[in-house]
């Protein structure tokens, strides 16, 4: 029974399957395991960890059916430790803050996958966008877009009194149409629940959209 | 081998061809040969300017069909030794300005001349885009309004991104120190920290620019003590080296009061 081990953590059951044996080795360890918690249980739900393996397609389907045959047994989910090189470099791709420090000048567009850090100025008649959010170090005198094309996670801070317009998502706001003393260089625009873009002071930033998954780079 | 230096702003009528026909007159007082070009094809004005007009025979679009040798479609000045001028083609389009041709007609005379000096057209077309192309450093001129400066920041973005060996430069032309005074046009360090290019001229607007081009005769060549001649003059000693300081016209015709304008101008540059 070395190959596989239930054990309890707080509410959960986790089925926890060794890296290093043999699928199907543990597959019959399980049925074994099973067999004997029918006898002694009625309900439990299950999170089976593989660890430091990940499971092919074939392999998830041959468990999924395996467990379904036990009418005690309810699969929660599959974890593991690990993961497709593929999908992190996604993940870290879209989580990333980019980091650029030039000035963006009258006529240039410039467009940034994921988050975006601008050391510099955004001169009048320039756009900088990015899918993510977008922190400006500099004075903004162009148009700021975050979220583009439909982002409403995505937020914009710095220095925008002075911008012509912000945009997030598919939203925009016209800078020159907002109170003045809003516009510190401590506040930020989102995309509230009303789907419109709102203001608040940085300190709220935390609270209203975090930006856990930022990794800067 | 000398250096190309193209002479832009965007907007037009901000003073691009009479910085390009002073600029030169001043760099050959100062004992360089220099060819000026006139890339405003079709709309062409620095021969007048010069007092070239009644000698031009070929323009640069002969010299770009092959028709004439580029030495020989060249304009002497009588009057200055060091100065030579290919002008623009008065009928033909901009269309007519193949950049690989450009190339070659610039590198050409840069092997005989210390400085070839393009005066660009308007905006950010051919002409322009030719210009950039064979530029070694580039004058951007404006005036001190916003819609002049926001096309040169247009065009500063484009030359930086061409990469040229000895960068860009700011002109501020046609200054009106009683406006800056009165806060009703830009002052000179905002415009610089707008654009963020380094300022290597500051010139006056007056009356005398404007007569001396009529006339033909730049007002470098005729006025040693015109607030705008010792603007470009310290504009052409500046290219060459010298470091002058950006508070000439302090010295020249400004009560005291102004001095600190000049003052702070400089030190902090
Ligand atoms: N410092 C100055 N003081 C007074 N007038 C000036 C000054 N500089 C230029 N001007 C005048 O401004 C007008 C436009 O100048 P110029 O033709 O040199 O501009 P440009 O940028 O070459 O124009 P274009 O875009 O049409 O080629 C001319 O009448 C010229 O005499
Ligand atoms: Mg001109």
């Amino acid at each position: 029974m070395k190959n596989v081990a239930l054990k309890g953590k707080g509410q959960e059951y986790y089925l926890e399957i060794s890296s290093y044996c043999d699928f199907n080795a543990a597959l019959e360890d399980m049925k074994v395991l099973f067999d004997d918690l029918a006898k002694s249980t009625d309900k439990l739900t299950l999170i089976v960890d593989t660890q430091q393996r990940l499971l092919g397609e074939k392999q998830i389907t041959e468990l999924k059916q395996l467990i379904k045959s036990y009418h005690m047994l309810d699969l929660k989910q599959i974890v593991s430790a690990v993961d497709t090189k593929t999908s992190l470099n996604n993940i870290l791709k879209k989580n990333q803050i980019q980091i650029e420090s030039h000035i963006v000048r009258s006529g240039q567009i410039l467009d940034y996958n994921g988050n975006l850090l601008l050391l510099g100025d955004v001169h009048a008649g320039a756009q900088v966008r990015a899918t993510g959010s977008i922190f400006v170090v500099g004075v903004v005198e162009g148009i700021i877009h975050a979220g583009f094309p439909d982002n409403d996670d995505a937020v914009i801070a710095g220095n925008l009194g002075a911008a012509r317009q912000i945009r997030i998502s598919d939203l925009f706001q016209i800078v020159a149409d907002l109170a003045m003393d809003n516009l510190e260089m401590d506040s930020f625009f989102y995309v509230n629940d009303l789907h419109t873009i709102a203001i608040d002071k940085i300190d709220n930033l935390a609270t209203i959209k975090p930006q856990k998954e930022i990794i800067i780079s | 081998m000398g250096t190309s230096i193209v002479v832009t702003s965007g907007k037009g009528g901000v003073g691009k061809t009479t910085t390009a026909a002073n600029l030169s007159l001043a760099l050959v007082q100062a004992g360089k040969k220099i060819c000026v070009i006139d890339l405003d094809v079709g709309l062409r004005n620095l021969d007048a300017i010069l007092g070239l007009s009644d000698r031009v025979i070929y323009d640069i679009v002969d010299v770009i069909s092959g028709r004439i040798d580029v030495q020989r479609a060249l304009v002497q000045h009588p009057q200055y030794n060091g100065l030579c001028m290919l002008a623009a083609s008065q009928s033909a389009s901009q269309d007519n300005l193949n950049i690989e041709r450009i190339s070659q007609i610039v590198l050409d005379l840069k092997n005989s001349f210390d400085f070839v000096i393009i005066d660009c057209p308007a905006g950010i077309e051919r002409g322009f885009q030719a210009a950039v192309a064979v530029a070694d450093s580039a004058i951007v001129v404006t005036t001190p309004e916003i819609a002049a400066v926001s096309d040169a920041d247009r065009v500063v973005g484009i030359l930086e991104a061409a990469n040229l060996t000895y960068g860009i430069h700011l002109v501020i032309n046609r200054v009106r120190l009683q406006m800056i005074q009165s806060g009703k046009s830009m002052d000179i360090q905002n415009i610089v920290n707008r654009l963020s290019v380094p300022l290597i001229g500051v010139i006056i607007d007056d009356d005398e620019v404007i007569a001396s081009s009529n006339d033909g005769h730049p007002v470098v060549g005729i006025q040693d003590s015109n607030p705008a001649a010792i603007g470009y003059t310290n504009l052409a000693h500046r290219i060459l080296g010298k470091d002058i300081p950006l508070n000439e016209i302090d010295n020249n015709r400004l009560p005291t009061k102004k001095s600190g304008f000049w003052q702070r101008l400089f030190k902090s540059k």
